[in-house]
């Protein structure tokens, strides 16, 4: 046949037995092969996606803004304030009169973005000192973890007031904060894990094979801490979460109309002897669903990057 | 009578993949007094068997028959029943005496529970007669080890407290599983021997589960050949020996390298590839003294010196704790020498940093003794082969590699459809192939076999070592192999380097070594390993050196076969290397009846 000898012909051929043949795997495509079929995880991980989605297109629902005060109810928020349809607060109206529907929606972008992005800074700021510390060893070790403990033995609350202080107010600075007190402890785990992992035979096989030390700590060591890192960042999120919300009391963190779970659930607990528990209930919703569902994400990466378990 | 009558035993495990059997309907008697041997490879169900007799199945393990210990059924009783036989009828010693010993308890805390159990002693009796029986079992200084913790003492010495413990309430069946593959060959004879007494002395019948052919061959009287959970021989030991007439019998016992086989591979001359000269690695260890300790160099490897040519294999033998681990990892530079030269092809490389190392690396392979730990867990077995061509091959497009690694997976005998499995997933022997491969893919001029074999089964062991002379052949590279197993070294090398506490005490070619050994630690190395042929085995004498194998921190122990010197007082003479004969070095010694008398 014609068509078969023309060069590009041959090369699709090549392509196609190559496809055929063994094809080779990867730890990442294992792990999200295993992810999928994970379901407590990936149930966890729609929810967790539905929030998401609902913190974005929600607000295109809303009646009213968040900085609006509904005067009418705000004189018997327990008596009217309830959640109604007709009334255009969906989840009901907070003590001072504004509508919750939109000041959740408002408090779950800002927890969910200050969990996610404090856990993350932790996770990489945290892991690489670790591994860096553990790996190279010596003084190196000695004086990178020291200055771990120093800085763990300062009180959290002070380097943040601190931080905030000096730099002033503001969403960027918060994160910054927040990721500053939060990868101690990660590194301190990271590094133990390093030390255990750095004298295991297969590390020494892959430097009898001249790979590079930095090769080594990316390609070897690093995908065997995964698990550990990552069960450890899940818990993160709802500690950062926490963590704000502190803040935030200190009126240091995110200040009034701004908003944060947190805040509303301290808000929602304080008012919920009056006959007003939705007040603590929507929040409170939230604020469980994601740390539950950070929780099963979490477990289900950790199977899912141990080839072992199965 | 029969002491224990084993009718029609299946085990089985329940699995989340289905139901496992580990042990398929097997029958078998064990008379008062005799030792009957049950040898078989891992995963046979040879263990699971007196698992079961115990009581000692994991939580998904089930049983079914019947095992009558002195006519009455002990198979599935309760444990407050089963508690009655187990320590006082029967006792068991396990493989690893480290961990089957609570690492918290004192050796006698742990010992006088079970006559505190059984025989309702008070602490003060019941440490007496533990004392006893340490005595019994021949450990130095028995008193001083009651108030020892388990981690204090030596394999040997730990099996020893194993056995006299298993022995205290004196047990009619002993049940012995793997008892000596954790020890050196000198430490097992010794165990061995003290197991024979037992015997004797007491009428003990023995239970000897084990892998090893030579080991039965010295100890038992009958052998039952297991395979897949079923008997697939049995008979008396002579009859086992000489006519086997399963192949599975057969097969094990040709896969036995024996000591005293004909056909050792002779010296070979060609241009020499590796010069190693008086090479010293010194750990810093920390000792309590002083207001703050003081560091005592542990002398792991202590001037070592050996050339190595093209082709060729240099085996290296000695027990635990020699130092040949060590003098390995030093001549690839994965531990830093602390002194002397190591000349690879007319390059010195000992004062190289890495970079300049790294593509001799190329050329310096090494194979690990355990497969499994040796591979990252988490990379695809391909991905661990692969890694050495990333590194030096770096032109290879993606698809070139993995022709390349399948090409070489096929080449060790890993089917190509294994490429994607993870270490986990494979047995101990095609995970020690994966390692093999690994070593290999870049054709390097010297591999380093450290303990490869050790851990796998007899007739695998014999596989790895008939695909490693194979390669050998095949791109005529060299080999250090380093084991404690005597026959296997001799199996596969051209010449012989036997270490005592980092010093060479003798090294010759390998018929040499094995036939006409020189140095008394030679001799009692050959004379302990033991030869599968119970007609030679049980005539042979043994010779036997006093004490165990002392810590390379004791500077007087490097002496040991010199006590002329140690009584002059010379506590720092370095014994030399003679040349006895042409490529025959000899550390100095005494002779044989002085060092005994010392």
């Amino acid at each position: 046949m014609n068509f078969a000898k023309s060069d590009k012909a041959a090369q699709i051929a090549a392509d196609f037995t190559d496809a055929t043949a063994v094809q080779g795997r990867s730890l990442w495509r294992d792990a999200r092969d295993r992810f999928v079929k994970n379901r407590a995880a990936m149930w966890s991980l729609a929810i967790l996606s539905l929030i998401a989605v609902f913190v974005i297109i929600g607000p295109l629902f809303a009646v009213w803004d968040n900085e609006e005060i509904d005067w009418d109810v705000m004189g018997d928020v327990a008596g009217m304030g309830f959640p109604s349809l007709a009334s255009g607060h969906f989840f009901g109206v907070d003590d001072l009169g504004r509508d919750l529907y939109s000041r959740v929606i408002q408090a779950t972008r800002t927890s969910l973005l200050v969990g996610l992005i404090g856990a993350s800074m932790a996770l990489v700021v945290g892991t690489v000192y670790g591994i860096v510390a553990g790996f190279v060893g010596g003084r190196t070790d000695a004086s990178m973890m020291r200055i771990v403990d120093i800085l763990l033995a300062i009180p959290m609350t002070l380097v943040l007031i601190l931080l905030l202080v000096i730099a002033g107010r503001s969403f960027t600075m918060l994160f910054v904060a927040l990721g500053a007190v939060s990868w101690l402890t990660m590194a301190r785990i990271v590094r133990g894990q390093t030390l255990t992992l750095k004298n295991r035979e297969f590390i020494e096989a892959a430097r009898a094979g001249g790979v590079s030390e930095m090769t080594i700590m990316f390609r070897h060591i690093m995908p065997n801490l995964l698990g550990v890192v990552i069960v450890y960042a899940s818990l993160l999120v709802p500690e950062m979460i926490l963590a704000e919300s502190f803040i935030s009391f200190l009126g240091l963190g995110i200040s009034e109309p701004h908003t944060s779970l947190g805040r509303l659930i301290a808000e929602g607990a304080g008012t919920m002897a009056y006959g007003t528990i939705w007040q603590l209930a929507f929040p409170l919703f939230f604020y469980v669903t994601i740390i539950i569902t950070m929780f099963f994400i979490g477990d289900g990466l950790r199977d899912a990057l141990d080839p072992k378990d199965r | 009578m029969s002491l224990l009558s084993v009718k029609d035993l299946s085990v089985w495990f329940e699995t989340l993949d289905g139901t496992v059997d580990a042990v398929k309907g097997v029958n078998f008697d064990i008379k008062p007094g005799e030792c009957l041997g049950i040898v078989g490879e891992s995963g046979s169900g040879k263990s699971q068997t007196f698992m079961a007799a115990m009581g000692l199945l994991p939580k998904n393990g089930r049983a079914s028959g019947s095992i009558l210990l002195e006519g009455q059924e002990i198979l599935n009783l309760p444990i407050t029943q089963l508690n009655a036989v187990r320590g006082s009828k029967i006792g068991m010693i396990f493989q690893d005496p480290l961990t089957a010993l609570t690492p918290h308890l004192k050796i006698g805390a742990q010992m006088s529970e079970v006559l505190k159990v059984h025989k309702g002693m008070s602490s003060a009796e019941a440490r007496v007669q533990c004392l006893d029986w340490l005595n019994r079992t021949r450990i130095p200084e028995a008193a001083r080890r009651l108030d020892q913790y388990p981690h204090e003492l030596s394999g040997g010495m730990r099996q020893r407290v194993m056995i006299a413990m298993s022995m205290l309430c004196d047990p009619k069946l002993l049940i012995a599983d793997e008892p000596t593959t954790a020890l050196d060959v000198t430490v097992q004879a010794e165990i061995l021997d003290l197991m024979v007494s037992l015997q004797k002395d007491r009428g003990t019948a023995i239970a000897l589960i084990t892998h090893d052919m030579g080991v039965v061959a010295r100890m038992c009287d009958r052998i039952q050949v297991m395979r897949h959970g079923a008997y697939v021989e049995a008979g008396t030991v002579d009859e086992i020996f000489t006519q086997p007439k399963h192949d599975y019998t057969r097969k094990l016992l040709d896969a036995m390298p024996r000591i005293d086989d004909a056909g050792a591979p002779g010296a070979l001359k060609g241009e020499t590839l590796l010069n190693v000269h008086d090479l010293k690695v010194h750990f810093p260890i920390r000792m309590k003294g002083g207001l703050f300790g003081k560091t005592v160099p542990l002398k792991a490897v202590n001037g070592v010196s050996f050339h190595l040519k093209k082709g060729e294999t240099l085996g290296i033998v000695g027990e635990s704790g020699c130092g040949k681990s060590t003098l390995a990892r030093a001549v690839l530079k994965l531990v830093e020498p602390t002194g002397g030269n190591v000349t690879w092809l007319g390059q010195p490389i000992q004062d190289m940093d890495k970079k300049t190392l790294k593509p001799f690396r190329k050329d310096l392979q090494i194979v690990f003794q355990d497969p499994l730990a040796s591979l990252d867990p988490r990379q695809t077995v391909a991905a661990s082969i692969a890694e050495p061509l990333k590194t030096f091959r770096p032109d290879l497009t993606a698809r070139e590699r993995r022709e390349e690694v399948l090409k070489m997976m096929t080449r060790v005998g890993l089917e190509p459809s294994m490429y994607n499995r993870y270490p986990h997933e494979l047995s101990g022997g095609q995970n020690q192939r994966v390692g093999i491969a690994r070593a290999m893919i870049n054709r390097p001029k010297l591999v380093i076999c450290d303990e490869a074999v050790s851990a796998l089964d007899v007739s695998i062991q014999a596989q790895i070592i008939e695909l490693l002379k194979d390669l050998q052949r095949e791109f005529g590279m060299s080999m250090l192999f380093i084991s404690h197993d005597l026959s296997v070294v001799r199996a596969v090398s051209n010449r012989i380097m036997v270490l005592y506490l980092g010093r060479i005490v003798e090294l010759g070619d390998g018929e040499t070594i094995c036939s006409a050994p020189q140095h008394p630690y030679t001799k009692s190395l050959i004379s302990a390993v033991p030869i599968p042929d119970p007609a030679i085995e049980r005539s042979r004498t043994r010779l036997r050196i006093p004490g165990e194998l002392p810590s390379p921190l004791d500077t007087q122990s490097a002496l040991r076969f010199l006590p002329s010197r140690l009584d002059a007082g010379q506590t720092d003479y370095v014994p030399q290397l003679l040349e006895v004969a042409p490529g025959h070095m000899v550390a100095e010694h005494d002779s044989l009846e002085r060092i005994l008398a010392a």
